[in-house]
């Protein structure tokens, strides 16, 4: 684990980027670049520093140090015209309907009035567009913050817990909606508590934790080697045995219900054809993968060791 | 400046308290106009008079005083303006719409712009229904009537309009360091109609205060702001009084004003949203 090595095209670079409120140090001298293009996903507990940082970058907290530089064209407040971005949790007028707060928020970032239209198709809410936002459940809340986030066809795109109050359903449309978003080339910067949602669509990842960079790398580098091979036979003493002599360098445990294989391992038809030689009839046989929960929680427990 | 006007005008044209704060703005102010007349005439039954003079005498709405008296009147009701924005600002802190602007590609020089224009849009508003009135009280109360003095009154209809910037000024630099509608309307009160008269009395009339001091007590920001159009009807019993606007209660009203724009600049810029 480490810093990734400078990217040839950062459409963010954070030096130093420092928060205090006193005593108290939130975020603490971050050095890190976004590459263009990337679906960089920010993790750590509550009270890490992502919505900070985040705050910083968007121009509503005042760094305490250090600075930021976006790759967009303008001054900074024209750059944020170039980002959509949501923040903590959606905040429009709630005397306003959800169209009308679109319409301001277009008018705000100078977007094509035919935007508002768009977006509210986009995000479903087209058929209460003129319902008062105060009316909207969470859900949809959450979901008008999307849309206006994506008013201007941004380049960049800032999701501050994107699925917070949504159904499943919801979590879905939104993950989908990423995932587009970032096919087309867009950056996205993603800060969520769901790590199964940062492996799903993200490329890479930092983790904080109390203001600092624990981890900063690729989805594919934490997770590359982090496959492992579930199996399972009526006869496990037998299939724990045959497994020892064929693949005697990879570390083999004994679960509750399973027997996972870890380390180098055959494909799984070479492996069901090796274990039927030896005469151990399977089963269960599946390749897993390893998750970012798992490497989250020892990149944690790394940290607070360190 | 279009942009910054349609900006503020959106973000206000469904919000109630706006229009409620409005109406009664409106209301006062015209009733306050009408009400004076009616005012004079209690007094005169209540017996009233100054050296055989009743006050249903005062010419309060002859061409061309009716400009200052109405102008003086209608300034006294600032504080309602102060209100409105008061309310504005405070909302947008309430609902984290400022921040939302912020993120949305807003600087802080544009929303404080677009508040000053939306200020200036009011204050030239509010003094443009002030004209009307005036104009239409003059209409038909005075006995005489002409373009002349049509336009001899209009430095006072500036210097409302003036007084009504300055206050919206001061009412959005106060919410933007202390975005507690509640909070900042009483002590607003309190401070305007308590506090600073206190003060001024305490620097013009306490024997340990050098003398020179007194002159200080024209120059605090509500005192100030008030001076550029004073009372007119004293008189009405022979007193001398201010006959034009001066330029140096312009020029103190505009530092003022300048001090309440770089404060809000402040505390827009140093504050986290």
């Amino acid at each position: 684990m480490g810093l990734r090595p400078l990217s040839a095209e950062p459409i963010l670079v954070l030096s130093q980027l420092t928060k205090r409120w006193g005593r108290h140090m939130a975020v603490d001298a971050i050095d890190i670049q976004v590459e263009r293009g990337s679906i960089f996903g920010l993790l750590g507990p509550n009270g890490s520093g992502k919505t900070t940082t985040l705050g910083m970058l968007l121009g509503v907290l005042q760094p305490s140090s250090g600075s930021y530089q976006w790759d967009l064209p303008g001054q900074p407040h024209e750059q944020r015209r170039h980002i959509g971005a949501i923040l903590e949790h959606p905040c429009f007028y709630p005397y306003m309907t959800g169209s009308q707060n679109l319409e301001l928020a277009a008018t705000i970032k100078e977007a094509a009035p035919h935007r508002i239209d768009e977006v509210l198709h986009l995000v479903g809410l087209y058929e209460r567009r003129h319902d008062k936002y105060r009316t909207y459940s969470l859900g949809m809340k959450q979901r008008l913050a999307i849309g206006a986030a994506l008013l201007p066809d941004p380049e960049v795109l800032i999701l501050d817990e994107p699925t917070n109050g949504l159904d499943p359903a919801g979590i879905v449309q939104i993950r989908n909606l990423i995932r587009d978003i970032g096919a087309m080339g867009k950056t996205i910067i993603l800060a969520s508590h769901l790590l199964d949602e940062v492996q799903r669509v993200c490329t890479d990842f930092m983790v904080l934790r109390r203001g600092q960079v624990l981890y900063v790398g690729s989805v594919q580098a934490a997770l590359g080697d982090k496959d492992y091979v579930i199996l399972d036979a009526p006869d496990r003493s037998g299939l724990i045995t045959a497994l020892q002599s064929l693949v005697p360098e990879a570390d083999i445990q004994q679960m509750a219900e399973y027997v996972e294989l870890r380390g180098r391992t055959p494909d799984l038809s070479q492996l069901n054809r090796l274990l039927h030689d030896q005469g151990v009839a399977l089963s269960r046989l599946s390749r897993e993968s390893g998750s970012l929960e798992q490497e989250f929680l020892a990149i944690l427990d790394q940290g607070h060791h360190g | 400046m279009g942009r910054l006007l349609r900006i503020e005008w959106l973000k206000v044209k469904s919000f109630k308290a706006f229009w409620v704060f409005l109406a009664i703005y409106f209301i006062a102010l015209l009733g306050m106009v009408i009400g004076s007349r009616s005012f004079l005439r209690f007094l005169k039954n209540q017996g009233a008079e100054y050296k055989g003079m009743d006050p249903t005498m005062i010419p309060l709405f002859d061409m061309s005083d009716v400009w200052h008296n109405v102008a003086y009147l209608s300034a006294s009701l600032k504080i309602l303006a102060g209100f409105i924005v008061i309310t504005i600002v405070a909302n947008e802190v309430r609902n984290r719409t400022l921040r939302q602007s912020i993120i949305d590609g807003m600087s802080y020089r544009e929303y404080l712009a677009g508040k000053l224009l939306w200020n200036l849009a009011f204050a030239l508003v509010a003094s443009a229904v002030v004209w009307l009135i005036a104009f239409v009280a003059g209409s038909i109360y005075s006995p005489v009537h002409g373009l002349s003095y049509v336009w001899e009154g209009l430095q006072f209809i500036l210097g409302h309009a003036l007084i009504i910037f300055c206050f919206m000024c001061m009412s959005l630099m106060i919410t933007l360091v202390l975005p507690r509608p509640g909070i900042v309307i009483i002590g607003l009160l309190v401070y305007s109609v308590i506090m600073e008269p206190l003060i001024a009395v305490f620097l013009r009339h306490y024997d340990g205060i050098p003398e020179a001091w007194s002159l200080l007590a024209d120059m605090l920001p509500v005192s100030a702001i008030n001076r550029v159009v004073q009372i007119p009807f004293p008189k009405y019993i022979l007193q001398e009084v201010q006959t034009y606007v001066g330029w140096p209660q312009v020029l103190v009203a505009l530092g003022w004003c300048g001090l309440f724009i770089l404060g809000s600049y402040t505390a827009l810029r140093r504050k986290d949203w």
